[in-house]
């Protein structure tokens, strides 16, 4: 009754489901009334933070949203 | 003493709470992708371009992981992907403290988003209530503010499915 490291097969699906659950979020995003799209999204165009945050950035001002 | 930590009931425990934990979570994440990118961006920790890829595809391996837990489908590797993810949060978590940060950190309070996403379905809200109260008494606060509590929330998770992920293999596992 030793503690057991993860081995090679773990390691293995540890890859394979994080690959899958990559790609079910991005599966999901892609037709939920609420998702964005990815490319648009990764130049800053499309959302906004969820908080508001004044000129120096420390304190948060209002709470923000899709624009 | 390691044959009371790794018993075989207690695991089963671990893996069910935080299995139903994290699909609870993951689903409150996928139903308001674009408010789960927002508050990522709250955290103002990863490069703009890498934070919509994170944002939506994170809850879809929360998601995958907590059901291998649930339903015992690879359950070393779901739990130590869970534990990573634990980790990532904790180091998310401790750079906003430390640079004194005060937002919600949007673990869990997205799982109120399922009954804004089914809109007036009474049955689907009195469920969302229900699970919320069934969470807070299990020590899980929905809507909790970047702390070090929350850190030492996560570190509290994190134990025990450190337990999980290091759990001897059953003979037949072995062979």
């Amino acid at each position: 009754m030793s503690p057991s490291a993860p081995d090679r097969q773990d390691w293995k699906w540890l890859l394979i489901i994080g690959v899958a659950g990559m790609l079910l979020g991005w599966a999901v995003n892609a037709v939920s009334p609420r998702g964005f799209s990815l490319l648009k999204a990764a130049q800053g165009s499309t959302w906004m933070p969820a908080t508001d945050w004044d000129d120096e950035g420390d304190t948060p001002t209002a709470k923000g949203g899709r624009p | 003493m390691t044959r009371w930590l790794f018993h075989p009931r207690l695991l089963r425990a671990i893996s069910l709470f935080m299995g139903l934990l994290f699909i609870a979570a993951a689903v409150g994440k996928l139903m308001d992708p674009v408010k789960f990118l927002g508050s990522v961006s709250d955290y103002r920790f990863l490069p703009q371009w890498i934070l919509p890829f994170y944002s939506a595809g994170i809850p879809g391996v929360e998601l995958l992981a907590g059901l291998g837990l649930v339903f015992k489908v690879k359950e070393r590797a779901c739990a130590m992907i869970i534990s990573a993810l634990l980790v990532s949060f904790i180091i998310a978590l401790s750079q906003a403290v430390l640079r004194g940060m005060d937002f919600d950190c949007s673990c869990f309070d997205l799982i109120g988003s399922w009954a804004v996403t089914f809109g007036q379905a009474p049955w689907l809200k009195a469920h969302a209530a229900w699970l919320a109260e069934a969470l807070t008494g299990l020590g899980v606060k929905l809507a909790s503010r970047v702390s070090w509590g929350t850190v030492l929330r996560d570190v509290y998770y994190l134990a025990p499915m450190l337990l999980v992920v290091f759990a001897p293999r059953a003979r037949a596992e072995q062979a």
